[in-house]
């Protein structure tokens, strides 16, 4: 396992500051401890410390000519041309927030439109209808098979099936991370003016700060697209250094995890085709309003729902990060990481093992680190 | 006679009938306030507000609905539990009552055939 190339490893397994018994690299903590995940840098220009390995490079930046809705639809019909042609049932994660709800309406329809319906079935937890009642009561109950499932949702994956889940969607659109900024105006101005003020608020000093900027410039410098605002420099960082924590979190959740069942989730988000549309329409995913994040997939929900309050009103939730772990789990921090057999390997941790820091420096604006959902 | 000084705290038809005057008086101006203020929002804003009131009444109810609705596809379909692979709800109805309601049946139909 020593010389495999490491495709996963948990915040916590980074907040440890050790894999497979080697230190890691300083700025490499701080950056995980940034983006809230083990960070796997899909652009190649950081030290990381450790041996990786990529799943999904980074696109061409070829300019799509298919809108938002276009490319849901599209994959839907794929998804389901795909089970219909290997005799599977997809089985679509539903947690009923903006992203899983655009999977599975996708789904739906193209289901719909080949006479498949039998072949859907919907994993659902409480969580999920009560995050989306309307669309549970209108589109789902007493029309499609259900799957009642709680939380670890990862334990509900079966390899038989063909897992769709609605993860990467947030990388598309931006991240969890912009919100306080765009509710405070700040997300829309000049990143270098700003990042300052940011950099303390997750990170708690300055010096660090600084020295993280530093270490994140390659990856700025290698975006195909300009950044200049804080929204978009916080996307391309989600979009680049959390991609694959994202893509492999769920099976890294299992402690069976396995190549079998890595081949068996489709994440909807996870194309070339939804990365070059996330380049080339920076317009369409920021936002100076909260409530009008992630607007290209809201209005794909209102065209098939027609449900405008939904349209209005819903904001972006952390609502898969519910039910990833139990609840009785949640706050407790999991040590695992991932060659290139997907199989997961847990190790041991307690608190008193966590680093916070691995060489602390003087405090000079000491702030308490925020808590930031992992979603 | 004099009063003793648990006679002058007892309240009298007097006191009492004064206090609810007060009262009285108090929820009048109270709803004089109310309108006053009510006055000052524009009718635009009353409407937005009724909408939001009504919105949010419609979204309750809906959320009960589909709850409910849920409850018995979980009855017929128990969530699939963490790690032993068993349901949720397997054996448990008690906390429904259907363990309950099914011992005092059985109770029932045995008393009845006595």
């Amino acid at each position: 396992m020593s010389s495999d190339p490491i495709i996963f490893l948990s915040l916590a397994q980074a907040r440890s500051g050790v894999l497979l018994d080697r230190e890691l690299p300083r700025d490499y903590f701080l950056a995980c401890r940034f983006m809230h995940c083990g960070v796997i840098d899909r652009t190649f220009s950081l030290d990381q410390g450790f041996s990786y390995s990529i799943l999904d490079k980074i696109p061409e930046p070829v300019q799509p000519t298919a809108s938002f809705a276009e490319l849901c639809d599209s994959t839907g019909d794929d998804l389901v041309a795909e089970a219909v042609r290997t005799r599977r049932t997809i089985a679509v994660l539903w947690s009923g927030g903006i992203d899983s709800t655009s999977a599975l309406i996708a789904i739906m329809k193209a289901a719909e439109k080949r006479g498949q319906k039998r072949r859907i079935q919907v994993l659902l937890s409480r969580e999920s209808v009560q995050e989306y009642p309307r669309f549970y009561l209108s589109f789902i109950n007493n029309k499609y098979r259900q799957r009642p499932v709680s939380p670890p949702i990862a334990d509900s994956l079966d390899p038989a099936l063909l897992n769709v889940t609605g993860e990467l969607g947030d990388q598309l659109f931006g991240s969890m991370i912009l919100e306080p900024y765009v509710r405070e105006g700040m997300a829309g101005e000049n990143y270098e003016d700003v990042l300052h003020e940011v950099m303390i608020d997750r990170l708690g000093n300055e010096a660090r700060g600084e020295r993280l900027r530093h270490y994140l410039e390659p990856v700025i410098d290698k975006a195909p697209v300009r950044i200049r605002t804080l929204f978009d420099y916080l996307w391309w960082l989600n979009f680049t250094l959390k991609w694959q924590a994202v893509t492999l979190r769920l099976l890294a959740a299992r402690r069976d995890g396995s190549r079998e069942l890595y081949q068996s989730l489709h994440h909807f988000f996870r194309s070339i085709a939804f990365q070059q549309w996330s380049f080339y329409n920076p317009r369409a995913r920021t936002t100076a309003v909260w409530e009008r994040y992630k607007e290209a997939a809201k209005q794909y929900i209102l065209s098939y729902t027609g449900d405008e309050t939904y349209y209005r009103h819903k904001e972006k939730e952390p609502s898969l990060g519910l039910v990833m772990r139990k609840s009785e789990d949640r706050g407790s921090p999991v040590r695992v990481f991932m060659g290139r057999d997907f199989h997961p390997v847990f190790s041991v941790t307690n608190d008193f093992g966590r680093r916070d820091d691995p060489e602390p420096e003087p405090q000079t604006d000491a702030t308490p680190e925020p808590e930031v959902v992992d979603v | 006679m004099s009063r003793t000084p648990i006679d002058a705290d007892f309240p009298t038809r007097n006191s009492r009938f004064n206090a609810r005057q007060e009262l009285r008086m108090a929820n009048l101006f109270a709803r004089i306030r109310y309108r006053e203020q009510m006055h000052q929002i524009s009718l635009k804003e009353l409407s937005q507000r009724r909408k939001e009131i009504e919105e949010r009444l419609a979204a309750s109810e809906e959320n009960r609905l589909a709850q409910k609705a849920f409850q018995k596809v979980l009855l017929r379909q128990p969530a699939v539990h963490a790690e032993d692979g068993s349901h949720a709800g397997e054996n448990n109805g008690n906390h429904l009552g259907i363990a309950r309601k099914k011992k005092r049946r059985r109770l029932t139909s045995r008393l009845d055939r006595r």
